[in-house]
């Protein structure tokens, strides 16, 4: 059953593929039931010595009624061929005195015209694609290899075919590399390289759909225009296909390189709205060189700041940008505009890192180090400055200014030390807490916790040891 | 300090100015004290005949601390931010400068006329950026910055790797170590300038997670000892609609995680957003100081966060609290009773709609040192990017554990920001009012406080040709 089912698909195929043969050779004319009646071709072609295109088919339906008069023969009904549109260009003439020029041998009108596998001298038919590459692209290794066929050869620049519908224009064939994936990635080469071969099937519209920059793209500017390609790219959007350089992990924060290099690689795809999707107003020069998207035209690759986020932008990140931004890192302003932070801090979470009331109010953020306070101001310098000015820290033995709340307090300083060191150091410097807990003088209280590791410690740094210890660290640690 | 925006001949710019000033009021608390015999009681703690709490030392004073006089003190910062390219394909310089003036010393550093938050030049290649200068890390570590070189390399497929050094600068002081500011700040300052050395890793692991790595290592010149050893990673992984985020830096000298969390998040429902996290934070000191060998202990902290948008994004409602609890100290006597955890809770509603915005928020907030419970209430109007008036009301009261009485404010201002073109003019001015409770020798005031900035936004490029693109 299989091999039956398999025998009638190959003969529907077979079937199939020698209609079309059979169709693509037909031109009308029965000329192998004629081939004892005419001697020569040119006897009913005669303009193809000439180049008279006018009398390509000099033969008339009146010369043919002579013998199909409905008595001797079937009267018959041609008119003669039907002009075809086409953007063919060929000249007989032309062919045959190149090749004399050129010594070769001569041809025969059967070497193009000669069905494939006959060898009747009267089965002819037009000429395959395959008869002209045999000699002009020996090497090609079908019609629509782009790169080893040359168009223009035998094809005229569409805009000049002007008798081509627009729906032969929608039909074109596509040349195979058309179809590989990155063909629009690196088609511009080849079109810089010869735009007169894309010119046989395109026109500036063509281009215009996807390029912005089409208007001072030399290999486009170059391009005549033409109503058919306008009809036939109508409403289709453009393609923008990603370049691999834009899959580079830092692409989203370190393009701005390549930009300065060549902003005119980014033309192609992007505006100036592009650039703003992350640069806002304050957008860098490179960006003033790119072109706005014009009203109607192509709005070129849509950028989305979420797709632009680069690595290391987690949500733990979202957690510290604040600091990073107070302190103005200059990566931020590379991809973020202002607009983007007001769009949190638009007056209603404040437009500044703090409040403009948080001197009132941080002493409670302080303790419970929601934030640490240290990544952007000095303990010691900015802290301590501010609260000895203002009162707070008295320093001292007996000076505990700050904790009049607590008449123990000597008792539970050290809780409070260890668990909010970091506010201790706000007011108190080193030397207030050593004139207890040095080894060398006052109380000689140990200030080191039970986990305190003081041979690591030193094997680190023995700066501050030699503080209290005022030894050496070897002695230190005995 | 300003920059004309000028004829830069074959070179490109761009630069913003900035002045901003800032003026309020303020008392200073002062210290005043009667002879111990001619307070009544007995004792350490005693009372005034007004209620005014006094500490007593024995046979000399007793002594509290009323606040002074009101004073006005003011502050002018003003930054330039200016990028150059000098025609140089990759070749690019950038710099922050600062200097502030301010009244009567009062500011931290406001003596300080002008100081380089950056200056550096970089070189940009396809593969790799190379940096010289006074250049500024931010990292899992926090801040810092440096006088030295940086190199990054970004040609590996998903890594980029950076490489720092140099002469390392007190963190967050753009100065070095052994610089007046440290000295007259602190007794046992370094006395030698340190080197920096670093590296960041950041990449990408698989389709789904993100990584960073830091390592960083401050070294004395004289090659004595470290200043610091830290380590910091992150790694957030997206798992469905899961966003689970890992961080952590660590002392290596300590042998301590000073921050270590884990965070999930994810919608739960359409429009509804939840997060939570678990925490861990001890705090960061330098090897210079002593304060590292006092062993201070860290905190173990529970996060919470929900979030509902509705009405199309119109109105916003957020709610969370978070809980924390301090390693046992080994230290003080129990009986004390200082807090040894501690708690927060808020809430906030808002509203936003063409423009119009109503904003309110409660927190409470309690633990060891401090508490705070208030809240804050906005009104305002934005009319485009960096263009908005603001009104604001705000109450809290703020107590200190250590420190009696309490302060409660209330009050309320106005604050705006206007954008024309390259200029910005944002200012805001308010006034509080400040009481003080179980504190009779403390007055309660009024303060006002001020602000206004302008900033200016200029630069050219004079090798731009014509616009690419733009149709003739």
């Amino acid at each position: 059953m299989r091999q039956r089912l398999a025998l009638a698909i190959s003969a529907l195929a077979i079937g199939l593929a020698a209609a079309v043969y059979s169709l693509a050779q037909d031109d009308g004319f029965p000329h192998e039931r004629h081939a004892g009646l005419f001697p020569t071709c040119v006897g009913c072609h005669a303009g193809v010595e000439s180049g008279d295109s006018a009398r390509m088919v000099s033969i008339t339906p009146q010369e043919c009624a002579s013998c199909h008069d409905g008595v001797e023969l079937e009267a018959v009904e041609w008119d003669g061929p039907t002009p075809e549109p086409s953007n063919l260009q060929f000249s007989h003439p032309e062919h045959i005195s190149e090749i004399a020029r050129e010594g070769g041998e001569q041809l025969e009108c059967r070497d193009c015209h000669g069905i494939p596998g006959t060898e009747t001298r009267m089965a002819v038919g037009r000429p395959m694609p395959g008869a002209c590459l045999d000699c002009h692209a020996p090497q090609a290794e079908e019609h629509y290899a782009y790169d080893q066929v040359r168009c223009v050869t035998c094809h005229v620049p569409l805009t000049t075919a002007l008798a081509l519908p627009v729906s032969d224009v929608a039909e074109f064939p596509q040349p195979a590399n058309h179809a590989a994936d990155d063909f629009l990635l690196i088609h511009g080469a080849d079109a810089v390289a010869d735009a007169s071969a894309c010119a046989v099937c395109h026109a500036r519209e063509s281009c215009e759909r996807c390029h912005l920059d089409a208007a001072t793209e030399p290999a486009i500017a170059g391009l005549a225009a033409d109503a058919r390609i306008a009809e036939l790219v109508a409403g289709r959007p453009g393609e923008w296909p990603e370049p691999p350089s834009h899959a580079r992990e830092d692409w989203a924060v370190n393009h701005e390189g390549e930009a300065r290099r060549d902003v005119t690689v980014c033309a192609t795809c992007h505006t100036r709205e592009s650039c703003a999707t992350c640069h806002g107003e304050g957008q860098p020069p490179v960006a003033a060189r790119l072109a706005s998207a014009q009203p109607g035209g192509p709005r070129g690759v849509v950028i989305t700041a979420a797709a632009m986020m680069p690595v290391g932008h987690t949500v733990t990140f979202f957690d510290r940008h604040g600091t990073a931004a107070a302190i103005g890192v200059p990566q931020c302003s590379a991809c973020h505009a202002e607009r983007e932070c007001i769009a949190c801090h638009d007056g209603v979470r404040k437009p500044s890192f703090h409040a403009i009331d948080f001197v009132v109010r941080h002493g409670a953020e302080a303790f419970a180090e929601r934030t640490e306070c240290a990544a952007c101001h000095s303990e010691e310098a900015f802290c301590r400055d501010c609260h000895t000015t203002l009162g707070f820290a008295a320093g001292g033995r007996t000076g505990a200014a700050f904790h009049d709340a607590q008449p123990d307090w000597l008792l539970a300083h050290g809780q409070a030390a260890r668990q909010g060191l970091e506010s201790c150091v706000a007011c108190h410097s080193e030397a207030t807490c050593l004139r207890c807990h040095s080894a060398k003088s006052g109380f000689r209280v140990s200030p080191h916790g039970p986990d305190f590791d003081p041979e690591h410690v030193a094997d680190k740094s023995t700066q501050s040891c030699g503080i209290c210890h005022l030894t050496l660290p070897e002695a230190a640690r005995d | 300090m300003i920059l004309a925006p000028g004829d830069a001949g074959a070179q490109g710019y761009s630069a913003d100015v900035s002045v901003n000033a800032g003026n309020f009021e303020l008392r200073r608390t002062t210290r005043d004290s009667l002879p111990e015999s001619l307070v009544a009681g007995e004792g350490e703690r005693r009372e005034l005949e007004d209620g005014t709490v006094v500490t007593c030392i024995p046979e000399e004073f007793c002594r509290w601390f009323p606040s002074g006089e009101v004073e006005t003190v003011s502050l002018v910062t003003e930054d330039l931010r200016a990028a150059f390219w000098p025609g140089i394909e990759g070749l690019a310089a950038q710099v922050h400068l600062r200097a502030r003036y301010g009244s009567d010393d009062f500011w931290p550093r406001s003596d300080q006329e002008l100081e380089a938050l950056y200056a550096f030049v970089s070189y940009e290649d396809t593969d790799y950026r190379v940096r010289a200068g006074r250049q500024q890390r931010t990292n899992g570590l926090g801040y810092y910055n440096f006088d030295g070189a940086s190199f990054l390399w970004r040609g590996f497929d998903r890594v980029r790797i950076d490489l720092y050094g140099g002469w390392s600068l007190a963190r967050n002081l753009n100065a070095p170590r052994t610089g007046s500011l440290l000295e007259d700040a602190d007794e046992f300052a370094p006395d030698d300038r340190g080197l920096i050395l670093g590296i960041d890793v950041q990449g990408r692991i698989g389709s789904r997670a993100t990584g960073a790595f830091t390592y960083q290592r401050e070294i004395r010149s004289d090659r004595l000892g470290l200043y610091t050893e830290r380590v910091a990673g992150d790694v957030g992984i997206r798992v469905s609609r899961l966003s689970i985020e890992l961080a952590a830096d660590y002392d290596v000298a300590y042998e301590e995680f000073n921050e270590a969390s884990v965070r999930v998040s994810a919608p739960v429902v359409p429009g509804v957003e939840a997060m939570v996290q678990l925490r861990r934070y001890t705090p960061h000191f330098e090897l210079w100081t002593i304060w590292g060998a006092f062993s201070p202990v860290g905190f173990d902290e529970t996060r919470g966060w929900l979030a509902w948008s509705l009405m199309g994004g119109d109105v916003r409602l957020e709610a969370g609290g978070a809980y924390r609890a301090y390693e046992d100290t080994d230290a003080g006597a129990q009986f004390v009773g200082l807090e040894d955890d501690g708690w927060r809770a808020f809430g906030r509603a808002r509203w936003n709609r063409e423009g119009w915005f109503v904003d309110g928020s409660y927190r409470a907030e309690e633990g060891s040192g401090a508490a705070r419970y208030g809240g804050d209430l906005s009104v305002g109007r934005g009319f485009g990017p960096g263009r908005y008036v603001a009104l604001r009301g705000t109450s809290s009261q703020n107590f200190s554990e250590f420190r009696l009485g309490e302060q409660v404010t209330a009050g309320g201002g106005i604050d705006a920001a206007w954008r024309v073109r390259d200029f910005a003019l944002t200012g805001g001015w308010a006034l509080y009012r400040l009481s003080y409770n179980d504190q009779p020798r403390v007055s309660d005031w009024n303060q006002h406080r001020g602000r206004v900035g302008i900033s200016y936004h200029f630069g050219t490029e004079p090798d731009t040709p014509d616009r690419i693109g733009e149709r003739p």
